[in-house]
């Protein structure tokens, strides 16, 4: 023990700060009162700066719940607003899908009825086109066949063959 | 592999060849009709 006491006083002395154990030399009871005295006086400082920062911490807090609300009520405004959208959206759709259907149905009856008229015309003019080129065909004919009889009768037809032919056109005409 | 146009070309020329045919033919029976009304049945050409 006195060792350790002379170990102490020695390390204590080499760095020039020692412990006093006498309560009067060491002056604890004045830094005490002096202590109590700071902490009684300031205690009403401190309250009031806490007080003050609680005032501002709540005021923050009401801010921030006022932003909160404001913010929600964004919110629901633009939900409101985006289902509005959406709304307006599908009544476009449906009217485009409609308005599609009516054209897509005008083009396919304004499309079958012109088919039909050029269908009519083409028969028409395919009708009148026949008859005349029957009519052709029939004189083509005709001519022809009395162009071959014409050439046959040539160099043949001598005057027995003429008489033979006005006896039978005289007995022809009797009956 | 032949087009359309000209499948439909050899169509149309194998019945042109056919009605010029028949149109021979009927020239033909037209002619003999016309001198046998002509000169009878009887002379012979």
């Amino acid at each position: 023990m006195d060792l350790s006491n002379q170990a102490l006083n020695g390390f204590s002395a080499h760095l020039a700060v020692s412990f006093n154990p006498d309560i009067f030399e060491s002056n604890i009871i004045n830094i005490s009162l002096l202590l109590g005295g700071i902490l009684y006086l300031g205690s009403s400082a401190l309250s009031e700066s806490l007080s003050e920062r609680q005032e501002k911490i709540i005021g923050a807090i009401q801010e921030a719940e006022e932003r909160l609300q404001q913010a929600d009520t964004r919110l629901a405004e633009g939900e409101k607003q985006l289902e509005q959208a959406q709304l307006v959206i599908e009544s476009i759709k449906t009217d485009a899908e409609t308005t599609a259907r009516k054209v897509k149905s005008e083009i396919l009856t304004d499309g079958k009825a012109e088919i039909e008229r050029l269908t009519s015309s083409a028969r028409a003019q395919i009708g009148t086109i026949e008859a005349r080129v029957r009519k052709q065909i029939s004189e083509y004919v005709v001519t022809l066949a009395l162009k071959r009889v014409t050439l046959q009768l040539e160099g043949k037809l001598n005057s027995n063959l003429q008489q033979q032919i006005l006896d039978r056109n005289i007995s022809n005409l009797g009956e | 592999m032949p087009s359309l146009i000209d499948k439909t070309n050899r169509d149309l020329e194998a019945q042109k060849n056919l009605a010029l045919e028949k149109l021979e033919t009927q020239v033909d029976e037209l002619s003999d009709l016309i001198k046998e009304k002509l000169l009878g049945k009887e002379v012979i050409l």
